[in-house]
């Protein structure tokens, strides 16, 4: 994946947080201060969230893969966090529902319609149950850092 | 060839993964197909010219007679192998 970086700054523990508005606004905040996104980037995340939510429901262990529009992104990544303690987000393909996500993948494109790569490997995280699980239950970030980059970095 | 409108919220992530994945299972089937992406709300105007729409979002419109399939279960895996069905068989 070389052309989307992953690394273990780009992990976020997410504990007492307590909303998706929450969540987002410091993977945000994260992928801004390492110089990854624009300042345009965090409101960005947060009205697309609105228009088209990205909770992405599994029957399981759920996601949320939050991304804008290529022109807010510096340079290409994908920020995780991990809640323990699960937030409600609002449903990708219903969005009058709600799901409990506990993975957030959030993405910072540098280009439209590129990055398969990383997209299917994010897309194959959602789906991998028992990393998920494992993922979810690291005890650190660093642990969850070790799960997750031979599968993202 | 058919061709296929894929469209999610911005139009640049999900509808990625999801061309793909039907381009993958078309080629398998023999089935002639070419993808390409929008965003959700430029469906409206863009969706009569394709033989088919697959969405990532909760997508209706009245006024589009292109058939539309919700492609979700392309992201999360469940049903995934009946939705790519379905898409074979309303091009056909």
């Amino acid at each position: 994946m070389a052309d989307v970086d992953f690394n273990a700054d780009l992990v976020v523990m997410l504990d007492g947080v307590s909303s998706y508005q929450e969540a987002e606004s410091i993977l945000a905040k994260r992928l801004l201060d390492l110089g990854y996104v624009k300042v345009s980037y965090p409101q960005a995340i947060a009205d697309r969230e609105v228009t088209y939510p990205t909770g992405i429901y599994v029957e399981g262990l759920n996601a949320a893969m939050p991304h804008c529009d290529v022109s807010n992104v510096n340079k290409a990544a994908v920020c995780v966090g991990i809640l323990r303690d699960p937030v409600d987000w609002r449903r990708m393909d219903d969005p009058d529902s709600t799901c409990k996500v506990s993975l957030v993948t959030m993405l910072a494109l540098k280009e439209a319609h590129a990055h398969l790569d990383m997209l299917q490997k994010v897309v194959s995280l959602i789906q991998d149950q028992d990393l998920m699980k494992k993922v979810v239950s690291a005890d650190s970030k660093e642990g969850a850092y070790e799960l997750l980059k031979d599968y993202l970095a | 060839m058919k061709r296929i409108l894929v469209a999610c919220g911005n139009g640049v992530a999900t509808s990625t993964v999801v061309a793909s994945k039907i381009r993958d299972y078309c080629k398998d089937k023999g089935v002639d197909v070419k993808t390409e992406q929008c965003r959700m709300i430029e469906l409206h105007d863009k969706a009569d010219d394709y033989d088919l729409v697959v969405t990532t979002g909760k997508f209706n419109d009245p006024d589009i007679k292109t058939p539309c399939i919700m492609g979700i279960s392309l992201l999360t895996g469940i049903g995934q192998d009946k939705t790519l069905q379905q898409i074979v068989d309303a091009l056909k």
